[in-house]
């Protein structure tokens, strides 16, 4: 993996590091990192652009699947045209601004991906390997912002650099795919140990945020990985046991940290002022935000494997609300305005599922459109599929993203820490194949 | 390749129209039956300053009045923002709560009720005014 031009071959895979990293201190959970990382990340993704047009103009025979680039701007498309129905056209247009621009950059990187997509993988786990740092780094200095404190019904969880536990967890769950293909398939001693060291990292900061959706996430990209790289049946069978085993014990570990019944409640500012005799303060006893499954008195919830963190009962809630425009949604970028968030055990403005939001936002039309993208980029690189062709990391990280789009509204929100990492590697699928 | 390129060209430009239709058609049906649903609970409720008015809620994007049934003080609210546009209405008389909502939206909301009065009877049910 060691470079052989200056700059072309350097310059691609570290901006693309460094934009993952921006975005992730753009969703960081310590404020002053947040506040320069937010405005930091758009500019970033300019800077993206730039460098990935100079890395396609660079390479000698440039990559363009038409399916995958047609079917993607058709779901594109579909996002910038919703404005002309969107309950906020402006919100809209700048969502799907973003988008535009983040697929573009994806093309270009793909283009000039041919014969060279290990660097990009390599790019991607450099990034991840940046923010896990970066999580430990606020571990050490601000453990408060690194670990979100017990409640009564959860457990201690480690957040590091993101806004909450399953921030940059997300990220790193996506990124396990081509850190243990780099990690296997790497040409020198040395590359292969970094990679595996990433591994290392990256699974510690997983296990330790308590996220099950990353674990799930991380674990499907793992086995497209060993599907892709096991030269015989009985290696491919050694690699599934090793990640199951691995996996496994990744789940008991999260299992491992209980509630504290003692935690004091989070103060919400002054207490409102009491009502008159004969009245009742409604948001005092039936909240709007959590009204609807509030636990009896005294029930304590300890967090299980399966324990879920209300989503399911939210999920109903926002397919319900999706019902109400099913063939073509609210309107890109809508989906925290429209959703509104009515159960006690759910804290998100988000429903906290990929599909459920393309629903809400582009309805029957959004997920069609996406599916039909998803299918182009299979298709594309499943008859290429050679033992160990990178094809493989860039599919495990299309995989993995679709198995944590069940459990996080992600995928079309490009501010959010695993959009940048998924749309790239979704375009790249073909370019690795190659 | 020509006649390829302006027929697909062609129909990509009848599904953007027929998408917008689709849509505008989908945001009219939608706001519609939220207004119904706003309307008929407004009617339920009666006068706002009505002998059930059981409680109330103070909320940044909106206030809301809660009117009692079989005693249940919260069996029916309506939530109206400072220009008196009634943007949410929830049923809670049975087992099933129902929501009517333009939050979202509140320029497609059409009920409307006096702001003032809201104002003047969430003063009189606080203990502070």
């Amino acid at each position: 993996l060691r470079p052989r031009r200056f700059p072309d071959d350097w310059l691609l895979p570290a901006t693309v590091a460094l934009t993952l990293f921006v975005f992730a201190c753009g969703s960081s959970g310590v404020a002053q990192v947040a506040r320069a990382g937010r405005p930091l990340r758009w500019a970033m993704l300019l800077l993206l652009v730039a460098a990935a047009a100079r890395w396609a103009a660079g390479s000698e025979r440039r990559v363009f699947s038409l399916r995958v680039v047609a079917t993607a701007a058709c779901f594109v498309g579909l996002a910038a045209l919703s404005a002309a129905w969107s309950i906020a056209p402006r919100l809209t247009l700048e969502r799907a601004a973003t988008l535009v621009v983040l697929a573009v950059a994806a093309i270009l990187v793909a283009a000039g991906a041919r014969g060279r997509s290990e660097r990009v993988l390599g790019g991607l786990v450099g990034g991840g390997v940046l923010v896990g740092l970066a999580g430990l780094l606020v571990l050490a200095l601000r453990h408060h912002n690194a670990v979100q404190a017990a409640t009564t019904h959860l457990p201690a969880r480690y957040q590091g650099l993101g806004q909450n536990p399953d921030t940059a967890s997300l990220q790193l769950a996506l990124l396990v795919a081509p850190a243990l293909w780099l990690g296997l398939r790497a040409p020198s001693r040395r590359g292969r140990l970094a990679a595996l060291a990433a591994l290392a990292l990256f699974a510690g900061s997983i296990v330790a945020s308590g996220s099950h959706g990353a674990i799930a996430g991380g674990a499907v990209g793992a086995a497209v990985v060993a599907v892709g790289v096991a030269r015989s049946p009985l290696r491919l069978v050694a690699l599934l046991a090793a990640i199951v085993v691995a996996v496994g014990a990744g789940a008991w570990v999260e299992t491992l940290p209980n509630p504290n019944p003692q935690a004091q409640p989070v103060k919400a500012g002054p207490a409102a002022p009491p009502s008159r005799p004969g009245y009742i303060d409604a948001e005092v006893n039936f909240p709007l935000d959590g009204e609807l499954g509030i636990p009896l008195p005294g029930a304590l919830r300890n967090r299980q494997l399966f324990t879920s963190s209300g989503r399911t009962q939210a999920w109903g809630g926002a397919i319900h609300q999706a019902e109400h425009r099913p063939v073509v949604g609210y309107g890109f970028g809508t989906e925290s305005r429209v959703f509104v968030d009515r159960w006690s055990t759910f804290t998100s403005a988000l429903p906290e599922e990929s599909y459920i939001g393309i629903a809400l936002q582009l309805g029957a039309a959004g997920l069609i459109f996406f599916l039909i993208f998803v299918l182009a980029v299979f298709s594309e690189a499943l008859p290429s599929f050679r033992v160990g062709s990178p094809a493989t990391a860039c599919a495990a990280v299309v995989a993995a993203g679709l198995m944590i789009g069940l459990v996080q509204s992600y995928i079309y929100s490009v501010g959010n820490v695993g959009a940048v990492p998924w749309w790239l590697a979704a375009f790249l699928v073909p370019a690795a194949a190659a | 390749v020509n006649r390829r390129v302006v027929a697909a060209g062609a129909v990509v430009a009848v599904a953007a129209v027929a998408l917008v239709l689709v849509g505008r058609w989908e945001g009219r049906r939608d706001d519609s039956a939220q207004r119904r649903g706003i309307e008929a609970v407004r009617r339920l409720v009666g006068p706002l300053d009505s002998p059930s008015l059981a409680g109330f809620r103070v909320l940044p994007q909106f206030d809301c009045l809660t009117y009692g049934r079989s005693g249940n003080p919260v069996a029916l609210e309506l939530c109206i923002d400072s220009e008196g546009r009634v943007v949410q209405a929830i049923d809670r008389r049975g087992v099933h709560r129902r929501f009517w909502s333009l939050t979202f939206q509140p320029s497609a909301a059409t009920t409307r009720v006096d702001p003032a009065e809201v104002r003047r009877l969430i003063d009189r049910m606080r203990a502070d005014s």
